[in-house]
Formats: C-alpha cells, structure tokens, sequence
C-alpha cells in the first residue's frame, strides 16, 4: 500500500535528481521500499502510523542534499569517462605537437602548429595567441592544417552581408537556404532525419529583412532558424542545418592556448602541480579525490584544476588516489582519480556553506565554467566539461558555447592588454618587466 | 554502544558496507540494519548515505545489483562480485595496516581514557 507521504518525499527528491526517467524511477523504488520496511518495523514495535511515518522520513533526511549526492555519483561517472577521453585525446594531441616541435624548428614554443599564427596588432605588449580551438581529430599529415574544410565554412560564417543584400518574406526555409549556398559559395545541408522526427517541414517560412546594418553570415542564420527550432552546426566543408536540441547535443573537444593568461613569471609543471591555476578561492564541491573539501553549494563548479592543483601542491606533487576510488590517479595536469574519496567526503559534508554568489578564483577552468553558459557544464546539468591542462584549456561543449568561451579569453586579453581605468596594470597576460605587478584579487 | 563520529567513519564505509555484502546478497534497508546490529549500534549510516553509497560501488563495478518482484514490492538487492572482493581484501589489509599504525601512535593516549558504553 503506498503510503501517500512518502510518494510526496519521493517526487519533492524526483524533482531535484537530475537522473533519466527510468533511472529516476528505479531510485525511487528503491527508497520506497526502505520507507515500508523502515514503516512496518516501527509500526511492529507499537509506534502509530502517523508517527511512524514521520520518523521514518526525519531518518531519510532532507531530500535535497539526498538528491545532490546522488547527482554528483551521475556527475563523476560522467567525468570519468569524460577525463579518460579528454586525457586520451590530450594525451595523443601532446604526442603530435611534441613530434612536429621534434622535426619543424619553426615553432620554438609549444604551439598549435596546424594553426597560422595571427599576430593581431592590437594591446602593448601583449602577445596574441590564435585563438581558435582545434577540434581533436588524428593528426592529417605533418605540417597541413588539421581541418582546412572546417576552417573554411568557419571563415564564410563571420562573414558580413551588406544591408538589402538579403530579403526573405515568407520565403520557404529550402529557397533561403539556397540563396545563401549561392551567396556564400558553400555547401549547406538540411539533417532531413531530426527535422521529420521533430516536425519541422524544409519549406517552413523564414523572414529577413536587413535595412540599416551588415549583419554577419551567423547572425543571419541563427534569425531565420531560431524561430524554427533549428539551428546550425560545422561540419568538415559544409554546413548542416539541424534541430536545436540535436546541435545541443553535439559536443566536440577544443583545445585553447591560454598560457598568456596564466600569471606570469610562475613556472608550471613543477611537482606536477599548477601554482600558476592552483584556485587560491574557496576550494569547492571537492567531489574530484578529496575528502577534505566536502560539498558546498551545488551549481559550483568542481575543477580538477584548481582543486587538484593546490592540493598536489600541498602534497607535494603526489595525487593520493583515495579509498574506493576507481578512475585515474597521478597528476598529468591536474587530473584527479580517487573520486571515492571524495565521494565519501560528499556524502559526509553535505550541508556546507550554501551557494556563493562572489568568488575569487585563479583557474581559468573555473572562471569559464562560472560565467559561460553556467547550465551547460556539467555542475549545472549539461554536458560540457572544462579542464586546465598546463598551459591549455581543455573545453568540451557544444559549439556555440565554445565561440562564447573564445570570446571570454579574448575579453580577458582585452584587458590584460589594457588595464582597468585607474591606470594599474592588470595581472593576467602583463609583461614581466612590469615590477609593479602584483596579483590582483 | 555509542555512536561513532561520522568524521571517524569517512572513507571506511565502502570497506564496511563491502564486509556485510561478502556474507550474501542483501537489500538496503537490509544492510543498514546489519551494520547496526554487528557494530552493536555504534555504526549508523544514514539511508541517505548508504544508497548513494551503494550507487556509487555499483558504478565502480564492486557490486551488481538485481531486482526482485517476488514480494509483491520491487525491491533491488545487491551482491558482491569478484572485483568488489578483490578491493575488499586490499582495502581490509591497509585498514589492518593503518589501525595497527595509529594504535601504536596512541598507545600511550588511548590508555588514558576509556571509551563510553
């Protein structure tokens, strides 16, 4: 007989588990079943119903913090994987550059070598890094850009229309998409599956009509498409217009340089630990191999970067791989086995310090993670996931938030170039002949 | 006997959860009361610690888990496998291996004060 309380406990803990339909209802049946046999053992010891009831819910405790435990289990499964992917493909992508560093005597400094140097005359001082992510794929052939198509549709997508260039109304989406293939000379398809799948017909009408500004190739789409629950995603020489919850789901690996953000003049790689991302803040969701840094509020960020760092740092270098834990130990750039560890250091720290709004922080991961698209990294239920590895930035999301994290790392060489108004120079990227260069918090 | 810190118990639970599962099958609701009988009440572990817990082995492949209809009410019993046995085995000699390192440590303390009943 379900007891109508505990069906009310059980869909108030639905609501905050972020867990598939049937692995949700598998969780709830199991707890139902320890709350009647919780019930009938009290109720055999002479306790009233009413009152046994209660007592049985008071023992289970407060559903949200069961529920944030059980979406950190999902999380770091998810991160396993994940960290073994991204560290495989990081891995091989090291590998590469190592052995074009070998051979090329072009490129002195680690650097992306498929990538052109853009020297940007823009800032004093500082020096511009590309900053387009390269999507990991095996290496092509030595010394060829790894993704020229790519790189080419990328190109004709920043580019701007003049205004009245492009009129649609009510046009159908078919006959705009081919004006804009004959435009931009580039091959756009329609993923004709998930658009029958969800209903969304090719010759839907789409309106444009730009008088006063040059809007660029993106903007364009994304009006004409957002309205129609599309969207648009890169492929490899052709453009794909697809569902929004389909591109959503396309998540790809890029990599950034981003040693000119780190502080400068603090050697990296030193005891394996990262003093230059070591997250100086308050040390988070420590679900990443360390007991000691408990829960805190949830919707923050657990960065094997900076959490890692600054205890490698503490220990010396040496990732203890906690109790229980299964995944990775050591510390190749900051990755973090002994989640078992850290687990049990979750399950027993709940209840910490509730969601921060400041933050003070030295890991880029973090930083990104905190202010781009927050719901679409993994603490926040999607399915990105960002990692500092040295002096790079390992990013896994869609694409659309991979150009919003390019923009934050240009914003922040923005200002490191130029400095905040009150004519101190900013840290991040400042020239080490600076002196009065002084960390900033 | 009276409870054990929770602090105390942090990061031995997998090894004592491991321990009852290695005598049979069991069911949540099931363990938890194990584990407070066989500790004579000093180990009390929480529902909402223990299932996590048990999701958690269960993702690291220590245990599987089945559910059964028989009763009328589904419920989902655990069984230890051979890898969760092997960690079992390794992680209750380091325990040994630790205990017997602090007890020397505190030799001289732990005779000071004796224990609640």
């Amino acid at each position: 007989m379900p007891e109508q309380e505990f069906e009310l406990y059980l869909s108030l803990l639905g609501r905050f588990l972020r867990l598939k339909p049937s692995q949700l209802s598998e969780v709830s049946d199991e707890l139902r079943d320890h709350l009647e046999a919780r019930l009938e053992e009290l109720a055999a010891r002479g306790i009233p119903r009413d009152e046994a009831i209660r007592q049985a819910l008071a023992e289970f405790g407060d559903a949200t913090e069961l529920a944030h435990h059980f979406t950190q289990i999902a999380k770091i499964r998810r991160r396993r994987v994940m960290m073994r992917f991204t560290l495989g493909t990081v891995a091989s992508t090291a590998a590469a550059i190592l052995l074009f560093t070998a051979f090329w005597p072009e490129t002195p400094q680690l650097r992306m070598p498929e990538r052109a140097l853009a020297q940007q005359a823009t800032g004093a001082g500082r020096q511009a890094v590309d900053q387009k992510p390269v999507v990991v794929q095996p290496v092509a052939g030595l010394g060829k850009p790894m993704n020229p198509q790519r790189a080419a549709v990328e190109a004709k997508l920043t580019q701007s229309l003049k205004p009245n260039s492009i009129v649609f109304v009510d046009t159908p989406l078919e006959d705009a998409v081919q004006s804009l293939r004959d435009i931009l000379e580039i091959d756009i398809l329609f993923d004709k599956q998930h658009l029958t799948e969800e209903g969304i017909a090719t010759d839907s009408p789409v309106t444009l009509k730009v008088e006063h500004t040059e809007l660029s190739v993106k903007s364009v789409l994304e009006v004409i498409l957002e309205p129609l629950q599309l969207s648009w995603a890169l492929r490899d020489g052709y453009l794909l217009i697809t569902t929004k919850t389909f591109a959503a789901e396309q998540v790809e690996v890029g990599v950034y340089n981003i040693r000119d953000l780190l502080v400068t003049g603090q050697p990296f790689g030193q005891n394996g630990g990262f003093p230059a991302a070591a997250a100086q803040g308050p040390q988070d969701s420590g679900a990443i191999g360390f007991a000691q840094f408990g829960v805190q509020g949830h919707g923050r960020m657990m960065m094997p970067g900076g959490a890692a760092s600054k205890a490698a740092t503490d220990e010396g270098g040496k990732a203890k791989d906690a109790a229980g834990g299964g995944g990775m130990s050591g510390t190749p750039g900051g990755f973090i086995g002994g989640a078992g560890g850290g687990m049990a250091g979750a399950i027993f720290g709940g209840g910490g310090a509730g969601g921060r709004v400041s933050y003070v922080t030295d890991s880029i991961a973090e930083l990104v993670a905190l202010t781009v698209e927050p719901s679409s990294w993994e603490d926040g239920g999607g399915p990105g996931t960002v990692v500092q590895y040295r002096d790079r930035l390992v990013v896994r999301n869609t694409q659309a938030v991979h150009a919003k994290v390019k923009e934050l790392l240009e914003m922040l060489r923005e200002a490191a170039a130029h400095g905040d108004p009150a004519g101190q120079p900013a840290v991040l990227g400042a020239p080490p002949t600076n002196p009065a260069a002084e960390p900033k918090r | 006997m009276a409870k054990f810190n929770p602090e105390l118990m942090r990061g031995s639970l997998d090894l004592m959860v491991l321990s009852i599962l290695a005598a049979g099958p069991k069911y949540g609701y099931l363990l938890q009361q194990e584990l407070h009988e066989a500790s004579r009440g000093a180990v009390d572990i929480q529902a909402g610690t223990l299932y996590p817990l048990l999701h958690r082995l269960e993702s690291d492949k220590l245990i599987r888990c089945q559910w059964d209809d028989s009763t009328g009410r589904r419920r989902k019993w655990y069984e230890i496998n051979d890898a969760g046995r092997k960690r079992l085995a390794v992680q209750a000699r380091e325990w040994q291996e630790y205990a017997d390192c602090i007890r020397t440590l505190l030799a001289t303390v732990a005779d000071a004060v004796p224990r609640p009943a």
